[in-house]
């Protein structure tokens, strides 16, 4: 299909057939076999390719600037060993499979709020429209998970202060996006939802020191830490409780509750919990509007009524 | 460096090639005009790699049938995608995030084990270099709407509303699956009419495949957002600091001010009568209506029937 003049953009995907194709290596001589990659520099008396002349420099100046166009443009990488004088492809981050599994999942779930690196990239150019999962990323996420690959500390408002905290991981409970890290104004462990974060009336984050100037503990669960539930990191001391639920809400209950049902019958479930935080405990309760009652132990089912009889009968 | 040309060609080549496997094929009219050049401008930069064929001594090296324009002007992967496969280059940082939250979504959604997909997450995690923790809801009556999605069949369940005490029973042609502001959706119209309707999955009590059948529309859109601005109630109130973290998600907190004896005089905003109701309920027994005056019959009312139902029960 050629017109007789040399195109570089062929000639430089031919390069990188080559290297694919010559996968253990090949030499400057062995290139000069590729059509685009002819020359007439002298050889020596085995009929190789002679080293240092003009001819050879010019060769290996041409390839040396396809090796960098193939790298900048496609990611390809045909690296040159002085010590065997030797080229070499490297190996793909993605295996096929491996960019076909991550594609189909781009495909799937719509990733909002993020920039997609320019359509090309991979996963940037699905039709989004048949996506099943729209996931919202909170904008400031992006600027947090810089902080957190250099290790740079960072400051943001929240509830009209500043904090200071270096950011150990990110992640989402509820639909809402939290940075858990370590607050040095307090001194502790902190988790912060992340759409509560501002500062004059813009949600901003800025470093607040070096890259690399803080360590994340080894102890460090993030699992755990994303684990939001109140039951969970609640301080009250532990009560293990049982709720009876009525039998169409209790799918609703253990979505909203956890625990494991320990009896049952056609009109409810009872349901065993362990309770740490009483009052996020009681206000959920509630929200089940009768449909679900403490029955055990008393002082767990006097917590709702006891609340519910100050609010009924104060002035 | 490459030339402004030359660099501008592969990237339209990079673009076009990306839009012809990810969508599993394009037309070549729309892959023009998505990358601003003619067709017959795409047509001649396509060529090289259509026709990549060369020989070293007799052996053939080509890519001629990695990828395939056909008689419609379509392009599509034939074989395979060869110069991606090659890349070495990790996405950027920002797109390897977007990669790994979809990677992770769609672990947590599939049932059959997915190694590539594993693999290709475990790589992204350590591009991101940042611990990223996903939530995925997925409800039990998923599977059971989505399979009658996909059959083209009614889905019958029975639904709680929210705040309902009962659930009812529907019947839903299912055009449409799908997850959004962190709970599952379905969309379709009542089988006795009507117009189309969304409902939450985690709020079936059970689902089953019906019996009638259809044809899911082609394209249904997913709604930017559930207009609820109606139906919004708001209440200011004086209340503990502390006391806000303990109440009741969705809610909207304003801040008016601080009162500086640990107390916050703060406008919640929920959705809905219910909710209102429940927020009300939640409140401490201190905690002091500001606005409006009859919020407060409103609170005392509600407990007094949560009270009744509990000795009921």
């Amino acid at each position: 299909m050629s017109d007789g003049r040399e195109k570089p953009a062929e000639r430089i995907l031919r390069l990188a057939a080559y290297a694919n194709h010559a996968s253990a290596g090949f030499t400057l001589d062995d290139v000069t076999s590729v059509p685009g990659y002819e020359t007439n520099a002298p050889r020596d008396d085995m009929g190789d390719l002679a080293s240092g002349t003009p001819e050879w420099e010019t060769l290996r100046k041409k390839v040396s600037r396809d090796q960098t166009d193939l790298a900048q443009a496609w990611g390809i990488h045909v690296d040159y060993n002085p010590v065997d004088a030797v080229y070499r492809i490297r190996p793909p981050f993605f295996t096929p499979e491996e960019r076909r599994a991550i594609i189909a999942a781009a495909a799937t779930v719509d990733v909002e709020g993020l920039d997609d690196g320019g359509l090309g990239e991979v996963g940037s150019a699905v039709d989004d429209h048949a996506a099943q999962v729209i996931v919202s990323v909170h904008p400031i996420v992006a600027r947090l998970r810089d902080a957190i690959a250099t290790r740079t500390p960072v400051q943001f408002g929240l509830n009209g202060r500043v904090r200071h905290v270096a950011p150990w991981a990110l992640g989402t409970w509820r639909n809402r996006w939290y940075l858990v890290g370590r607050d040095f104004d307090a001194d502790a462990d902190r988790v912060f939802r992340l759409d509560r974060i501002e500062a004059n009336g813009e949600r901003t984050v800025e470093s607040w020191g070096a890259a690399g100037s803080y360590v994340i503990p080894e102890s460090f669960d993030a699992e755990a830490a994303f684990d939001l539930d109140p039951n969970s990191w609640g301080h009250d001391p532990c009560r293990t409780t049982r709720v009876r639920v009525e039998a169409d809400h209790v799918a609703a209950f253990i979505g909203e509750f956890g625990g494991i049902i320990v009896d049952r019958d056609e009109s409810s479930a009872t349901i065993e919990l362990d309770v740490r935080h009483y009052e996020s405990f009681r206000n959920r309760i509630l929200a089940f509007r009768g449909r679900a009652i403490v029955v055990s132990p008393p002082d767990m089912a006097a917590l709702t009524v006891d609340h519910l009889v100050a609010i009924a009968g104060a002035e | 460096m490459a030339s402004p040309g030359k660099q501008r060609d592969f990237e339209i080549l990079r673009e076009v090639l990306a839009l012809a496997e990810e969508r599993r094929w394009v037309a070549l009219a729309d892959a023009a005009a998505i990358v601003g050049v003619t067709v017959e401008r795409l047509r001649a930069l396509l060529e090289p790699v259509l026709f990549l064929e060369f020989r070293i001594g007799g052996e053939l090296i080509g890519q001629e049938r990695a990828f395939l324009l056909n008689e419609r002007d379509e392009l599509t992967v034939d074989e395979h995608h060869w110069l991606r496969d090659l890349c070495a280059d990790p996405p950027s940082p920002d797109a390897a995030l977007r990669l790994l939250i979809a990677g992770l979504e769609m672990q947590a959604l599939t049932m059959v084990p997915t190694p590539d997909l594993d693999h290709a997450v475990a790589k992204l995690r350590d591009v991101v270099a940042a611990e990223l923790r996903m939530q995925v809801e997925t409800p039990t009556c998923l599977a059971v709407v989505q399979k009658a999605h996909r059959e083209g069949r009614s889905v019958r369940f029975r639904y709680l509303k929210d705040g309902a005490s009962k659930p009812a029973d529907r019947e839903v042609f299912p055009d449409r699956v799908f997850a959004k502001w962190g709970h599952w959706y379905v969309t379709g119209r009542e089988v006795d009419g009507g117009d189309p309707k969304h409902f939450r999955i985690d709020r079936m009590v059970s689902a089953e495949i019906g019996d009638l059948q259809f044809d899911p529309p082609p394209h249904v859109d997913v709604p930017d957002w559930f207009d609820l601005h109606q139906l919004e109630r708001t209440v200011r109130v004086r209340l503990r600091r502390s006391s806000l973290a303990s109440l009741r998600q969705p809610l909207r907190v304003k801040e008016i001010q601080d009162l500086g004896d640990g107390r916050v005089e703060v406008e919640l905003t929920v959705t809905g009568d219910r909710r209102l109701e429940h927020l009300l309920v939640c409140l401490d027994p201190d905690t002091e209506i500001v606005a409006p005056s009859e919020m407060r019959d409103l609170q005392r009312q509600t407990a007094r029937r949560l009270l009744a139902s509990n000795e009921s029960s």
